[in-house]
Parts: structure tokens; sequence; C-alpha cells
């Protein structure tokens, strides 16, 4: 077999397993933090391990391909919310959107505005974090759904 | 899709992670292999045909007889 310099041996391409682990713990401690609400050097040592997994997803090369099968999941799963949370904001903005002209139709007014979109709207952090969590979610649905069914 | 790696890989006494090394992968995924969670790709099952010199049909089965 022909020699590649710096080519990932069995350990390291092992050891991405172990690291999407760690990232999906920032993630936790980030849904956690929203709640209580730190703001000291661990909250930002997490947000570095938050990176991981979706780096690890976006530059496959040093993986096998079972864990980008994982990988696809966590991204289906991720695709999944962003979708879901884009449907939410495109049915609430065009409810404003409507009632704008409604009202206009119905007594000719063209000051009436309507903003339930801002309710929907989450900071980017929020969503960078949500995003995160959907990606771990669906690797660990797809870890445990090869471990739980697994034959002996 | 159900394979024999296991058994040739016992035939060998070779251990997950030594098949996993031949193979270029980890030993996850020889073991996902192994228990029919994963399908590998094309080039992966040429690499496991070539590393048995066997056939790929030889190797796995997708439940379909040939023609």
């Amino acid at each position: 077999m022909a020699y590649v310099p710096n080519a990932p041996d069995e350990k390291e391409r092992s050891y991405h397993y172990s690291l999407i682990w760690l990232s999906a713990c920032g993630t936790l401690f980030w849904v956690a933090n929203i709640f209580v609400g730190m703001d000291n050097m661990l909250s930002a040592i997490f947000f570095g391990a938050m990176v991981g997994g979706p780096a690890m997803a976006a530059f496959p090369n040093r993986t096998d391909e079972y864990f980008r099968s994982l990988c696809n999941v966590a991204m289906r799963w991720m695709c999944g919310a962003l979708a879901i949370y884009l449907c939410i904001l495109f049915l609430v903005v065009n409810g404003d959107l409507a009632h704008q002209a409604g009202s206009y139709l119905a007594s000719g007014e063209t000051g009436v505005r309507r903003s339930s979109a801002l309710l929907a709207t989450l900071d980017s952090r929020t969503l960078a974090i949500g995003l995160a969590l959907a990606f771990h979610g669906g690797y660990a649905f797809a870890w445990a759904h090869d471990k739980i069914g697994s034959r002996p | 899709m159900n394979n024999r790696l296991r058994v040739l890989r016992a035939e060998r006494n070779w251990s997950q992670a030594e098949l996993a090394t031949e193979l270029e992968v980890s030993r996850q995924a020889v073991n996902a292999i192994e228990t029919g969670k994963h399908d590998p790709s094309l080039g992966l099952a040429f690499r496991i045909s070539r590393l048995f010199d066997m056939p790929i049909e030889q190797i796995f089965d997708d439940g379909h007889e040939a023609r």
C-alpha cells in the first residue's frame, strides 16, 4: 500500500466519535445557560466545544464513512429544525402583511402595523444553540438507534 | 444487508481494530458493518473484497437472487 503522509490512523478515526460527545456537552451546557445565564470563562470555553460537531460534519476528510453517515442524520435534523423555524416565520410574517392589507381594504387606513414576527424572531445566539442542539440530537438519535438495534 | 464480515474476521483471528486499520476506517465502522447497521460504500466494499480475496457477492448478501 502506498505511503500517504499524515494519513489518519484507526485511533484518530475513532477519536472523532468521542470528540463529538464533547461538542454535545458544550451544546447542552449552553441550552442550560440560556435559563441560568452564567457569564464566565466556562461558558466561553463551552462555546468553543460546541463548534466541534458541526465542524467535523462540514470538513469530514479525516473521518470515515460511518461517522459521515451519522453526521448525515444530524444534518438532516438540523435542516429540519431550520425548516420548521423558517416555516413559522413565513406564516407569522404573512399574517402581519395580511393584517395590514386587510386594514387598508376595510377602512383605507395605511398606518396600521402589526409586528408579531418580532415575537418569533430569535437572536442569533439562541438560533445557533437551537440548531446545534438539533444537530447533536440527530447524531445521538442515529447513534442510539444503531446501538440499541445492534445484533449481539 | 447481511454479510459474512464477522465470520471472515474471526477465521483470521483479527480484532475489529486490526481489520479497521487494514480497511482504513474506524473500529466503530467495522462494528456497524458487521452488525448490518451500515452498508459500506462501493469503494469500501471493494477494499473488503480485495482484503479477503473473495468476490463481493460472497461477502455481502442483499437478499436478491442473481438472474
